[in-house]
């Protein structure tokens, strides 16, 4: 059905010609399940764009040729290109709260693909799009219909790209990380809705993912990318048991794995760095002046204690109160009850997005420096010393110093954001999803320094996190929250054997955990 | 754009940088005395003595464009001094604090915002040379300083508004809460940290209001409540033209072309370095 | 519905507030109307009598509210100069003022966004390029040198129209249309470049929008994007800024009336200025920052029904 030979892509663009995309093979049958899988900069979401005809041909040069159905979709005239697209060619992206025109109606973006490409009536198409929703799944179709994109929740926002993709039953549809944007829970459920699909309407998938483990769960075959080029491809089975290429390997070992046994440690004996008791947080919102005055429980009651040396890890999905947590820690929030019990300035903080998390106008020397100006007490030199010091531990070059974080890839600033919150030596870490940002194999040094850190310094960690692998490889105990309570708390080895709360078990199930010990409870 | 050149930041730099020559020699050398009157002269046309001709009175007219430009650049850079800086403190204070402070403050600012800034320059200058602020008349002189004082004021609520939703953006900012659990202080976050920050939005808006400050000055000059003499004034220049639009017409386009230089030439430099 | 109460409701607090800040400058600041009115021949015992007839001696919130509610009747006041109510001096110039800014909106919309829609869709063409150069210059030009030159065109050159003949409606509605045309060009050339620039970049930068991409993946055509996708969105930045131009032409036309020759809103607020006629500056500076608030609250209800998402944050 699709066949792709030899596709270069170049961008004309800038001065310089530059190619994402080299040799791009990739053949297709009807009703096939073929995943793509690399780290940013592969060129996998290019390849999939030039497939679906959607990369301008003005800034572009491509060679090569896409086949699909026996037509040549690099030579066709665009009209013949924009009969397949909506119709048998479908796309769905990774970001849905982008991806639908924001002043429209769900019911109409659903059916322009029927508009443009049939010939139906109003009410021929409006049964059409409700069988789409109903299809997508989305609970109480005909209310989605009328309703607008910002009403909807991110999950419910793909399912209805979904929708939108298959109301016209495409032959194939392209899904370019559709699920990286969402909670693990809602990613398992479409992986199962895209299964569904291609089980029931025998919908053929092109699934683009940086995620291992979903390619794993969802596709029969895989081909791996890097910088543009094919690196490997097969069976899904042959790639992950027995790699053949170097970056192959080091791929799927960089997904943090659940298999080694790991030994429980007693930190009880070591002193409490940070304890939080009974912890509340609400916010209270009030529309107008007359408005009734609502007030959202964000956190009800959280309890724990960090030791010296230990990582604690909490899990949760958003919206279930972890960062606000976070901010009631290190601070930035002043307005809860309950007690926080910490040494003055001995919490510091990693953010999530290491781009937003430094200062754009000023260099890195400058950003770490900061720390010691305000403690007071160093002389210029000094402060420099210091900070060259920090990124010899961070595992940076010194030059970095005086680079700004724009000119720092992902991995390097993070690890300036790390180096940054251990300047003023303290002695407990908050992580907010320090490596979720971050590509695989980047994601695994990062990992690995937090570690080497710690030991070092004697941290202790609280790292949050959705990730339930990066979790068990990297903490000592674990807490898992929803809806602002902890529902669960253990060792690593005792939640994935024998976790007692269901939704812990949903959680494990999401991350394709498979879960060895039987649940306490059903 | 494939465009590899920044026509519009070459264009804006040369005129720009042709009307500051013009200004600048002002201020050592000019051709002319800008008062003295040659009954002569009256309406001369264009001359090498008199590039622009001279007026009804006989004053040579590039003299009085000269003099002029170097008044409108000064009343400009004061309006702007003045609008500027008070609207970055305020919009800083108000933006990064918030509660209710900016709230009052905001509304005072909305209020303020629903009068043109050329009325709201009006009313000051109406106010001003009597009663009670006539001490302050008193200490400006009156002319250019009043104007400076009007407009500065005029311009204040614009800048707050721009510098408060900036202030609102970036304090939600990751690295402004670092700074805060570093322990840094609240002005230092606010002026060390985030105001750098700001500078691709400010530039631009201060540009801009540069531009309103010209055009302003030269309206209000228009309608006589702006400079007063003997400070020449390009938009007073062109209302005593318009009297003789009739049988002197280059009398009225020279001012004017000054003034459309002066500002194309400023928002083409702010373009070329919003391009950059 | 909630929402269009709540935005009367800061409408209002801002008119209030608003009359509220005028009424302090201008009976604060200026010293005392008794001996403003007197001048020359001010004498204690006048002055004093003066002040009871014309309440000066009760307290200033009083004042406020007694100037307020007769304001809000329609009783504006007497003007010191000429001793006539301030209501009747206004009467027969608010249509000259309300004509001139309906007619420069007409021209803006009119004009702005054809030419909007057209560079952007044709973005980096020769015609944009030379349209891009075009609203650069006339961005430049105050509306009184677009004034002094539209005269100098089109009433000394061409004789389309006598300048200063300014033909009163009372004589011929006709003629004080074709007359008002000129004036209103003038004000809206330097706000056409600067929506047709900000409707351009707004089209092109939601051109670039992931929904775009979206609607390209359906099959739509550039054409079907541009007006089915991307015009709604662009135009909500549009409406509001049109909003924003109202305050701005309101500006433009007391100049513009000086270079035409107009008896309107503009002409007698300079002579009352000049005149230091503070119950008709008072008057006219209240009326038209209304008017303002006014028209600005109307677009942000447009706003609201035309953008779904502010809609539902009113009512939720």
């Amino acid at each position: 059905m699709l066949e792709v030979k030899n596709l270069n892509i170049e961008f004309h663009d800038h001065s310089l010609p530059e190619t994402v995309v080299y040799r791009f093979n990739l053949s297709m049958e009807e009703g096939d399940i073929v995943g793509v899988v690399g780290e940013s900069g592969s060129g996998k979401t290019m390849s999939a764009l030039a497939i679906c005809g959607l990369l301008s041909r003005r800034d572009m040069k491509k060679e090569g040729e896409i086949l699909f159905g026996g037509k040549e979709l690099l030579t066709c005239s665009r009209h013949e290109m924009r009969e397949l697209q909506g119709d048998d060619i479908a796309i769905i992206f990774q970001e849905p709260m982008t991806s639908l025109n924001p002043v429209k109606t769900i019911g109409w973006q659903v059916e322009e693909a029927l508009r443009i490409h049939t010939e139906m009536t109003k009410e021929e198409r409006y049964e059409r799009a409700i069988w789409a929703l109903t299809e997508a799944e989305l609970p109480n179709p005909e209310k989605v219909y009328h309703q607008y994109p910002h009403e909807l929740s991110g999950g419910m926002r793909q399912r209805v790209m979904i929708a939108a993709a298959i109301v016209c039953r495409p032959r194939l549809l392209i899904a370019d990380e559709p699920t990286t944007a969402l909670d693990v829970t809602i990613q398992a459920e479409i992986i199962d809705l895209l299964l569904k699909l291609n089980r029931e309407h025998k919908t053929a998938i092109l699934f683009i993912s940086h995620d291992l483990s979903l390619v794993r769960k969802l596709c029969r075959r895989v081909v791996v990318m890097q910088n543009g080029y094919i690196v490997e491809q097969g069976a899904v089975k042959q790639i992950f048991e027995n790699p053949q290429q170097e970056y192959t390997k080091r791929l799927i070992a960089s997904i943090p794995s659940c298999e080694e046994g790991k030994e429980d440690k007693d930190f009880s004996t070591e002193e409490v760095v940070l304890s939080a008791a009974d912890i509340h947080v609400s916010y209270h919102s009030s529309h107008g002046v007359f408005g009734k005055k609502q007030e959202q429980k964000v956190l009800k009651g959280v309890s724990f204690a960090l030791h010296k040396g230990e990582v604690l890890g909490l899990v949760g999905e958003s919206g279930c109160g972890k960062s606000t947590l976070a901010k009631v820690i290190v601070g930035l929030n002043q307005k809860y009850e309950g007690q926080i019990g910490c040494a003055k300035g001995s919490v510091q903080m990693v953010f999530q997005d290491p781009y937003s998390s430094l200062n754009p106008r000023k260099t890195v020397g400058w950003i770490m420096e900061e720390p010691l100006k305000i403690k007071g007490g160093y002389a210029k030199e000094e402060r420099r010393k210091k900070v060259l010091e920090m990124l010899q531990k961070v595992e940076l070059e010194p030059e970095i110093a005086d680079r700004y974080p724009r000119q720092l890839s992902g991995g390097q600033r993070q690890r300036v954001g790390i180096g940054l919150a251990l300047m003023s030596e303290p002695k407990v870490l908050v992580a907010d999803e320090p490596v979720s940002a971050l590509d695989v194999t980047v994601q695994a040094q990062i990992l690995k320094l937090l570690q080497k850190l710690k030991e070092e310094m004697g941290l202790a960690i609280l790292f949050i996190s959705h990730d339930l692998r990066v979790v068990y490889q990297l903490c000592d105990n674990i807490i898992i929250m929803k809806d602002g309570e902890i529902v669960e708390r253990g060792t690593p080895q005792k939640i994935y054997t024998a976790h007692k709360h269901p939704y812990t078990g949903q959680l494990l199930k999401a991350a394709g955990i498979e879960t060895v010990g039987t649940a306490a409870q059903a | 754009m494939k465009r590899k050149k920044n026509f519009n930041l070459i264009i804006g730099t040369v005129l720009t940088g042709l009307m500051l020559l013009l200004i600048v020699t002002g201020l050592f050398f000019l051709p002319y005395d800008p008062e003295t009157m040659d009954i002569e002269l009256k309406f001369a046309g264009m001359s090498p003595a008199h590039p622009f001709g001279c007026d009804n009175y006989g004053r040579d007219v590039f003299t009085r464009v000269m003099v002029g430009a170097r008044t409108t650049l000064l009343v400009a850079l004061g309006t702007v001094g003045i609008g500027a800086g008070a609207g970055i403190l305020i919009g800083a204070f108000t933006g990064y604090f918030g509660g209710w402070v900016d709230e009052v403050v905001m509304r005072i600012i909305d209020a303020l915002f629903a009068f043109p800034s050329i009325l709201l320059a009006l009313v000051v200058i109406s106010l001003l040379g009597n009663g009670k602020l006539g001490v302050i008349s008193l200490l400006l002189g009156s002319g250019k300083y009043q104007v400076i004082l009007a407009l500065g004021i005029a311009f204040i609520p614009s800048f707050a508004r721009v510098v408060r939703s900036e202030y609102l953006k970036q304090r939600e900012m990751d690295y402004v809460k670092n700074a805060r659990i570093m322990g840094c202080g609240h002005l230092r976050i606010m002026f060390v940290h985030i105001l750098p920050n700001i500078m691709p939005v400010l530039i631009p808006t201060v540009m801009i209001g540069f531009n309103n400050a010209v055009l302003s000055e030269a309206g209000m000059s228009y309608l006589g409540i702006g400079v007063q003499p003997p400070d020449a004034s390009l938009g007073r220049m062109l209302s005593e033209a318009q009297t003789y639009l009739f049988s002197q017409p280059s009398y009225a386009l020279f001012p004017g072309l000054t003034i459309v230089l002066l500002v194309l030439g400023f928002s083409l430099l702010a373009d070329g370095l919003e391009e950059r | 519905m909630k929402y269009v109460g709540k935005k009367i409701i800061t409408m209002c607090l801002t008119l209030i507030l608003v009359s509220f800040l005028v009424f302090l400058c201008f009976t604060v600041i200026p010293g005392d109307p008794a001996l403003a009115k007197l001048g020359t021949e001010a004498t204690p015992e006048r002055v004093e009598a003066l002040r009871k007839e014309m309440g000066l001696d009760r307290p200033f919130m009083v004042r406020y509210g007694d100037w307020l509610y007769s304001f809000v009747k329609g009783d504006m006041g007497e003007s010191y100069s000429y001793g006539l109510p301030v209501k009747e001096m206004l009467a027969d110039k608010v249509p000259i003022t309300v004509t001139m800014s309906v007619m420069s909106i007409l021209i803006i919309v009119a004009v702005s966004i054809p030419l909007g829609l057209y560079t952007a869709k044709h973005e980096g063409s020769v015609t944009d390029r030379v349209i891009y150069a075009l609203n650069q210059v006339v961005m430049a030009v105050p509306a009184f040198f677009a004034g002094i030159l539209i005269t100098l065109l089109f009433g000394i050159v061409l004789k389309l129209f006598t300048p200063g003949g300014y033909i009163s409606y009372n004589q011929s509605v006709a003629g004080f249309l074709g007359y008002m045309i000129f004036p209103s060009i003038a004000i809206a050339l330097p706000k056409i470049s600067m929506t047709v620039k900000l409707l351009r970049s707004g089209l092109i930068g939601e051109k670039k929008l992931d929904y775009t991409r979206t609607a390209y993946s359906r099959g739509n055509n550039t054409k079907g994007v541009l007006y089915k996708h991307v015009l709604k969105n662009a135009m909500l930045p549009i409406i509001t800024f049109l909003g924003m131009t109202f305050t701005d032409i309101i500006a433009g036309s007391i100049i513009v009336e000086q270079v035409f020759g107009i008896p309107g809103m503009g002409r007698i607020l300079l002579t009352s200025i000049s005149n230091r006629d503070y119950p008709v500056v008072m008057a006219i500076i209240v009326c038209l920052a209304a008017a303002v608030i006014i028209i600005n609250g109307l677009v942000d209800l447009v706003y609201q029904w035309i953008d779904p998402r502010i809609r539902l944050e009113g009512e939720s």
